[in-house]
């Protein structure tokens, strides 16, 4: 597992699971799995449809989603949007088969000081990241260390 | 919530871009004004705005002010992602149990 800390207001974490994709896709996409290690939830892997992830104090609470990509055993991208509006970041699982029928997961969360999405879906999902807000980010980032 | 309005302030482009200048150097509005093409009252209301999220600190020298980013101001930012920064790697570890008792 590695956590890439070279872009300050993205979280990259990867890891390799014993599993196939198939078999971690399901524990990504069906409700009842995906809640016995994230949230409860009412997922359906379609893009364009809206779930809640039901939060704790954890995450600051309810999480709004939004599926932006979901290609079955590959890719699964979703908007991540803090009760009020508070965060309005986009996770992103990568799936892909290792040579020993395993799976290498990746996540990617980010958007941390991005705009608000409202619409803009199909740009999230094709450049999900500004340069400028992550020069803005490292700058003060810089600053504050 | 703070980061809300961290999150507002800095989506603003203009805005963003005076951050950026300032997390370089202190500088006055009218330094400011030079790289922009907006009016300086404008400048000023967008100063204003960063300044109110806690984003930028002024100082004042007789009766001229000068701007420069606040290191404290993104800690709130910061906190949120370092608490998601811990959040996915434990959920990951639940994740492999889940996988383990699925079974094939």
């Amino acid at each position: 597992m590695t956590d890439d800390k070279a872009r300050d207001d993205t979280i990259i974490v990867e890891c390799t699971l014993d599993e196939p994709p198939e078999q971690v896709w399901r524990a990504l996409t069906e409700p009842a799995l995906l809640a016995a290690w994230l949230m409860p939830n009412d997922i359906r892997p379609e893009v364009g449809d809206h779930f809640v992830l039901q939060g704790d104090a954890d995450t600051g609470g309810t999480i709004d989603c939004e599926v932006l990509a979901a290609e079955p055993h590959h890719l699964l991208r979703y908007s991540w949007r803090g009760g009020e509006g508070r965060l309005d970041t986009v996770v992103t699982f990568e799936l892909s088969g290792t040579p020993s029928g395993g799976t290498h997961l990746r996540i990617v969360h980010d958007g941390f000081a991005t705009e608000p999405v409202h619409g803009t879906v199909t740009m999230l999902a094709v450049a999900p990241r500004r340069p400028p807000t992550r020069t803005v980010m490292q700058a003060g980032l810089r600053l504050a260390a | 919530m703070v980061e809300t309005e961290i999150f507002r302030a800095l989506a603003d482009p203009t805005r963003r871009a005076i951050f950026e200048r300032l997390a370089r150097r202190e500088m006055s509005v009218s330094e400011l004004k030079a790289g922009f093409d907006v009016s300086q009252p404008a400048i000023s209301q967008h100063l204003a705005a960063l300044r109110g999220v806690g984003l930028v600190a002024e100082r004042r020298e007789g009766k001229f002010a000068y701007y420069r980013v606040d290191p404290k101001g993104l800690a709130p930012l910061v906190n949120w992602i370092d608490r998601y920064r811990t959040f996915w790697p434990a959920r990951i570890d639940k994740l492999k149990d889940v996988l383990k008792g699925m079974g094939k």
